[in-house]
């Protein structure tokens, strides 16, 4: 099936479920998606610079956080000696829920991008830095060994065996942390600052407005959709051989 | 020449050192065919990255001519048991990586990957993933990219294990036939009698770990067109094996109570699914 297609399929699925199940709940808060979708166009003019603001945010979070944890990652995961003197640091500070860290981020900050983009780009940098340790770790060591054999320098082997191998995993972490930045950003957005949507959904909270809540929450699923489908497409694009 | 000298070589293990190499001498002349067998924890594949410069002896020297090989050699093609392929890059780009990484000229390297591609049957796959081969083209590809280069000492661990029998006597065929044509030193290490005195122009038996030399066949008829069928062949394989079982029979014993991985590389010989060409 098209790639379009199964998401219109989805779309009607999941629209069809919430409107019986919002029949069902029947509360103010939980208004159907006839009376949601509507505002989207309605909201536009806000929806539009907000959506804008948090995409953006959360790309150079997401790429600041990768150019930083990849390079670390493989190196840290190709050297035993580097691997015993980090792995500990790293199991200590991969578990801190990053997000305790947005109250001291606002009062360096200010309320501006800085601290939003900076919370989201460290909360990558650990699933990025993991993962890619990890997957680093687990290249075959007859492919490294043939490349060197070749005569291939250490970067050699970087360029053509331990950064392929690791582009697949780079990538699930990527698409599966993508939920994550999303939900860090509503927070951030939402406790600071009057912008993103983040904003917009608790401000139309305050509102008591829930169907422009709605209409703030789908434009986050949508964002969420497009980050997705962003990694899904760049792998494809850097990976051909899978 | 390829010489080992006195080549002791050990690794220090989880839980105790390991000796892999005791002692280990030998010298392939220019422009032979030498195979190396003994069972499986021998030493054999530790002997093949010591040539090829990938590892360092704690004593001893491996020498090309008169250099002592510490580090990997320009002129030096190695062929691991899976190959080393890369996934990621095409046929064509694993059959130029050595080239590649070597900075030859673009032109010049396209010019020789696509000679190398042809003289393993490859060059239409030029485009394909390792992938999408079977387990024949992969092999040949492995070749492709060592013959790429300009070799004058071609080392291979198993190259040939991970195939049936029909497919195994072509690529035979086909080492031979290349090996003849390039007249590079050839040290290759198996696990199949046949396949060693096929190509084998000495064929010398490891003993089981640490390895030495415990036996050396001379053999020197290998790469006469047909020898396979030849009753020498068959003759000679008879010898070798026999050469084998009496290692494994003299250190089975002494190997059990030293350690226990070695006997099960033992019993590998012995079940014998190398040794049909003694019927």
């Amino acid at each position: 099936m098209p790639r379009p297609l199964a998401y219109l399929l989805a779309l009607i699925v999941i629209l069809l479920s919430w409107q019986l199940l919002a029949l069902v709940i029947a509360s103010p808060a939980f208004p159907t998606p006839i009376a949601t979708v509507p505002m989207l166009s309605v909201y536009a003019t806000q929806l539009g610079p907000d959506f804008l603001a948090s995409l953006y945010r959360v790309l150079v979070a997401m790429l600041l956080g990768t150019v930083t944890a990849m390079p670390l990652g493989l190196v840290i995961g190709t050297s035993s000696r580097l691997d015993a003197l980090c792995a500990p640091i790293l199991y200590i500070l991969y578990p801190i829920p990053k997000i305790v860290f947005l109250p001291v981020l606002l009062v360096m900050m200010g309320l501006a991008d800085t601290p939003k983009i900076v919370l989201i780009a460290i909360t990558i940098f650990f699933q990025v830095l993991v993962t890619v340790r990890d997957a680093a770790k687990e290249v075959p060591s007859a492919a490294i060994l043939s490349v060197r054999s070749l005569g291939a320098s250490r970067l050699d082997v970087f360029r053509h065996v331990v950064v392929p191998a690791c582009l697949p995993s780079l990538f699930t972490a990527l698409r599966i942390s993508s939920g994550t930045a999303v939900a860090i950003l509503f927070f951030a957005e939402a406790f600071a600052g009057s912008t993103g949507l983040g904003y917009f959904i608790v401000d139309s909270w305050a509102l008591l407005n829930y169907p422009r809540m709605f209409a703030g929450i789908i434009a986050m699923a949508f964002l969420g959709v497009l980050l997705y489908e962003v990694f899904d497409i760049v792998e494809r694009k850097l990976a051909r051989w899978r | 020449m390829l010489t080992f000298k006195q080549v002791n070589k050990s690794y220090v293990g989880k839980a105790r050192q390991l000796i892999a190499l005791d002692g280990l001498s030998f010298s392939v002349p220019s422009g032979r065919s030498f195979a190396m067998i003994g069972p499986s924890g021998c030493g054999k594949s530790t002997a093949l990255l010591l040539a090829a410069g990938l590892l360092k002896p704690n004593s001893g020297e491996v020498l090309i001519g008169d250099q002592p090989i510490l580090h990997p050699r320009r002129q030096t093609a190695l062929i691991l048991q899976d190959f080393g392929l890369l996934p990621w890059k095409t046929v064509f780009e694993n059959a130029t990586l050595g080239l590649r990484v070597r900075a030859c000229a673009k032109e010049e390297r396209i010019v020789r990957t696509h000679q190398a591609l042809q003289q393993v049957g490859l060059e239409q796959f030029a485009a394909a993933y390792p992938s999408e081969l079977s387990g024949g083209m992969r092999q040949r590809l492995a070749l492709a990219r060592a013959l790429a280069l300009d070799v004058d000492v071609m080392l291979m661990d198993e190259p040939l294990s991970a195939l049936d029998l029909g497919l195994r006597e072509s690529l035979q065929d086909l080492l031979l036939a290349l090996w003849r044509r390039r007249g590079y030193t050839q040290l290759l290490v198996t696990h199949s009698i046949e396949e060693a005195i096929f190509l084998g122009q000495q064929v010398l038996v490891i003993s089981p770990r640490p390895g030495h030399v415990a036996t050396i066949i001379d053999n020197p008829e290998a790469g006469e067109a047909n020898y396979r069928n030849s009753t020498l062949f068959a003759a000679r394989c008879r010898e070798l094996r026999k050469a084998l079982l009496s290692q494994s029979g003299r250190d089975g014993a002494f190997n059990r109570t030293r350690d226990a991985d070695n006997s099960e590389a033992v019993t590998d010989i012995h079940s014998g699914k190398d040794t049909n060409c003694d019927a």
